[in-house]
């Protein structure tokens, strides 16, 4: 998930970031807090007021931001169900004589961030077809 | 490959403009001593989906390559294929992605071309061809019954305050309001949003035109004939080809308002500080005069806790109100209402998580993405009038497009920063009296990154702008450039001034037409003998 990221952020200020924590938490780093602690050390970043160390705050916000923006990212964008299957020229594999290409690449084997956000990335032929129904009867099909 | 290398025309650049005046001129146009039809070709550095339009279902190569699901399209690699920088690069051009939305040329915006460079696009000279842009574009309105409750409380909003509230003109068929119609968005997948590739194209296809795409014109080739100089084709390069010659009688260029001034740089035809020792023929007004509406204008986002999107819209603009400053149109700030379409399909769903009205993180974000995110609304409000905003007080140098494509807009500018915030106040109050229950801020920087060009600017025009005096503009009123013969010029670049409605490609479209009759009745038609 965090594949990307790391061109943005080096391995020393993920470091960091999982180091800084000690000072607040008991000398515990990032990966050992509880669920609450992480919370309250991600509110603190956000806040700030208590780093004093301008560079590290930088830093710390840094990689909250950037890792915020990446994990919501991939996550709704339906991870890790995301994929739609294309071939060498990148055009999506469908099963043979399909000519609607319907290429929705959420199943329901599991929730993803589309599910949570109740998403609807494609309508499937049938529903194509009740929305053309719809159309014609509000007098919004114009042409045959 | 080109199959021949001699034409009587060559359009390049097949987008908005181009397609249409391509088209249009192998429709009609014939050669004026024999009266034989016209060999043309059409040429775009991009992918060609190719059809008839089929309204309403879309055809296999379409729905293949424009699944419909935003981020799929616009994963780097993917989107790197079709969509290159803001605009589609492709047979139909900005067509293929606009939002379908907008006026053909107000009264103001004739009047203001007319005062800012002579040419006479008048309202009655271009009546004909609003006339075919509106049958062609099938525009018209969204019935009241069929907008959303929102939209009818911002007009209702607009009129309590002395406003005159309209509704926006768009351009689709058989739209089947799937709820995914936004700009951006290459083409519909089901044929529904009008693009030339389904008008225009088809009716080239018929009229014999050749269409390249995938060919990138490097160079317009210009020579002299006794003491004029003279276009006599283009150099240009298929993918992964050596670069080739083809001729042709007229050469007409439509790489929209940047990609025009960088072809005729790389040509050799523009001012002389840039070119240097490159240049062949000189005009200090290629690539100057850039005019277009400021894309970050007093941003405002209200969440509503009463007005809750169910079903998904037919994905397009509800109303706008104008904000003049005097008779004339000055500062104009054009207000419009927002996009009618189900918020979950609008930019895909990371793009609400990422908002600035999620929660930071953890169970409360969710809590949101799964309940609250559906209540609220992106007001697409604010945009205005550049001309008004801009020109007059926009030193020249910032105005220029360099070769090394380095465009600076002065958004600092007093008068902008002044409407900008006029228009913040304006619209927060728009939406406190239609009962918002939070008013936000827009961060500017994201949004004028997301939506604007690199100059800062949207529907940018003016590079190679007409004009009567070869002193402040490029191509005369017919099309024809002043400085170099059988070389016109068609596209948004030509336009004197920005429009002064939300439109981009509807007045381009308006234009392209104009100018194809123009260049006919001048160039390609009987009478003329
Ligand atoms: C996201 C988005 C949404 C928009 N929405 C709207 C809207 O709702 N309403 C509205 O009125 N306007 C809208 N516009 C504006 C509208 O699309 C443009 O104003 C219009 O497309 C400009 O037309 P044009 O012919 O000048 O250029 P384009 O349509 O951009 O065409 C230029 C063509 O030239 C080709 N080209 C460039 N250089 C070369 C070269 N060297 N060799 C070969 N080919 C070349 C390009 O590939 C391209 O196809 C939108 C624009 C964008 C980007």
């Amino acid at each position: 998930m965090l594949k990307g990221l790391t061109i943005l952020l080096s391995d020393a200020e993920l470091r960091e970031f999982n180091e800084a924590s000690r000072p607040y938490f008991g000398d515990k780093p990032f990966l050992q807090l509880s669920e609450t602690e992480r919370e309250q050390y991600l509110n603190l970043i956000i806040d700030g007021s208590q780093v004093k160390d301008p560079k590290l705050l930088r830093t710390l916000q840094k990689v909250y931001r950037l890792t915020r923006t990446r994990v919501f990212t991939v996550y709704y964008s339906n991870y890790p169900e995301h994929i739609v299957p294309r071939d060498e020229n990148d055009v999506p594999i469908l099963p043979p004589g399909d000519q609607h290409q319907i290429t929705n690449p959420n199943t329901k084997r599991i929730v993803t961030g589309w599910d949570i956000a109740n998403y609807k990335p494609q309508l499937s032929w049938e529903e194509e077809e009740e929305r053309r129904a719809r159309a014609k009867r509000l007098g919004m099909w114009h042409d045959e | 490959m080109l199959r021949e290398k001699m034409y009587d025309v060559i359009v390049v650049g097949a987008g908005f403009s181009g397609s249409i005046v391509g088209t249009k001129i192998a429709q009609k146009g014939v050669n004026p001593s024999s009266g034989e039809r016209l060999k043309v070709a059409m040429i775009d550095g991009g992918p060609y989906f190719k059809g008839k339009p089929k309204w309403g279902y879309g055809i296999p190569s379409r729905r293949q390559m424009f699944t419909h699901i935003p981020q799929d399209m616009r994963q780097g690699d993917r989107a790197g294929r079709v969509v290159e920088g803001y605009t589609f690069k492709g047979v139909g051009g900005g067509s293929v992605q606009w939002g379908a939305k907008g006026h053909p040329p107000d009264d103001k915006d004739y009047e203001w071309w007319a005062r800012e460079t002579g040419v006479d696009w008048t309202k009655e000279n271009m009546k004909e061809a609003v006339r075919e842009f509106l049958h062609m574009f099938n525009s018209h309105t969204i019935p009241d019954n069929l907008l959303h409750e929102y939209h009818l409380r911002f007009r209702d909003v607009a009129r309590s305050m002395g406003y005159k509230p309209e509704k926006m003109l768009v351009h689709k068929k058989n739209c089947i309001m799937c709820g995914t119609h936004a700009e951006f968005q290459p083409q519909c997948r089901y044929d529904a949003k009008t693009s030339t590739l389904l008008t225009y194209i088809p009716i080239a296809e018929e009229n014999g035109v050749e269409i390249l795409p995938n060919t990138k014109v490097e160079q317009v080739i210009i020579g002299k004939k006794g003491t004029q100089w003279v276009a006599t084709g283009i150099w240009y390069r298929e993918k992964g080809e050596l670069v080739q010659k083809a001729e042709a009688k007229k050469i007409i260029v439509a790489c929209e308002n940047f990609g025009t001034p960088l072809l005729l740089y790389a040509s050799g035809y523009g001012p002389k500080d840039l070119l240097g020792d490159k240049l062949i023929v000189e005009n200090p007004n290629v690539g100057s005069h850039i005019d277009g509406h400021p894309a970050s204008m007093g941003g405002v986002s209200a969440r509503f806790e009463d007005i809750v999107v169910h079903e998904p819209g037919d994905g397009n603009y509800g109303f706008w109100f104008l904000d003049d400053k005097d008779s004339q149109g000055s500062d104009r700030l054009f207000m419009l209402s927002g996009a009618e379409t189900h918020p979950s399909s609008f930019w895909g769903a990371h793009t609400y998580a990422l908002s600035y009205w999620a929660p930071e993180f953890g169970h409360k974000h969710k809590d949101w993405m799964r309940n609250n995110w559906k209540v609220w609304r992106h007001i697409s409000g604010g945009s205005f009038y550049g001309p008004m905003v801009a020109y007059s007080h926009w030193s020249a140098p910032k105005a220029r497009l360099l070769p090394d494509r380095s465009f600076q807009f002065d958004h600092e500018h007093p008068t902008i920063k002044k409407r900008q915030k006029e228009c913040r106040d304006l619209l927060w109050a728009v939406f406190e009296k239609m009962g918002a229950k939070e008013v936000r801020d827009d961060p500017a920087e994201p949004v004028r990154r997301t939506i604007a060009s690199p100059a800062g600017l949207r529907h940018d025009v003016g590079s190679c702008r007409a004009g009567e005096d070869p002193k402040n503009s490029v191509i005369n009123a017919n099309f024809e450039c002043h400085d170099i013969a059988n070389l016109f010029i068609v596209d948004s670049s030509t336009h004197p001034r920005a429009t002064s409605l939300w439109s981009g490609g509807a007045v381009v479209a308006t234009v392209g037409i104009f100018a194809a009759d123009r260049i006919i009745a001048k160039h390609f038609s009987r009478s003329q003998m």
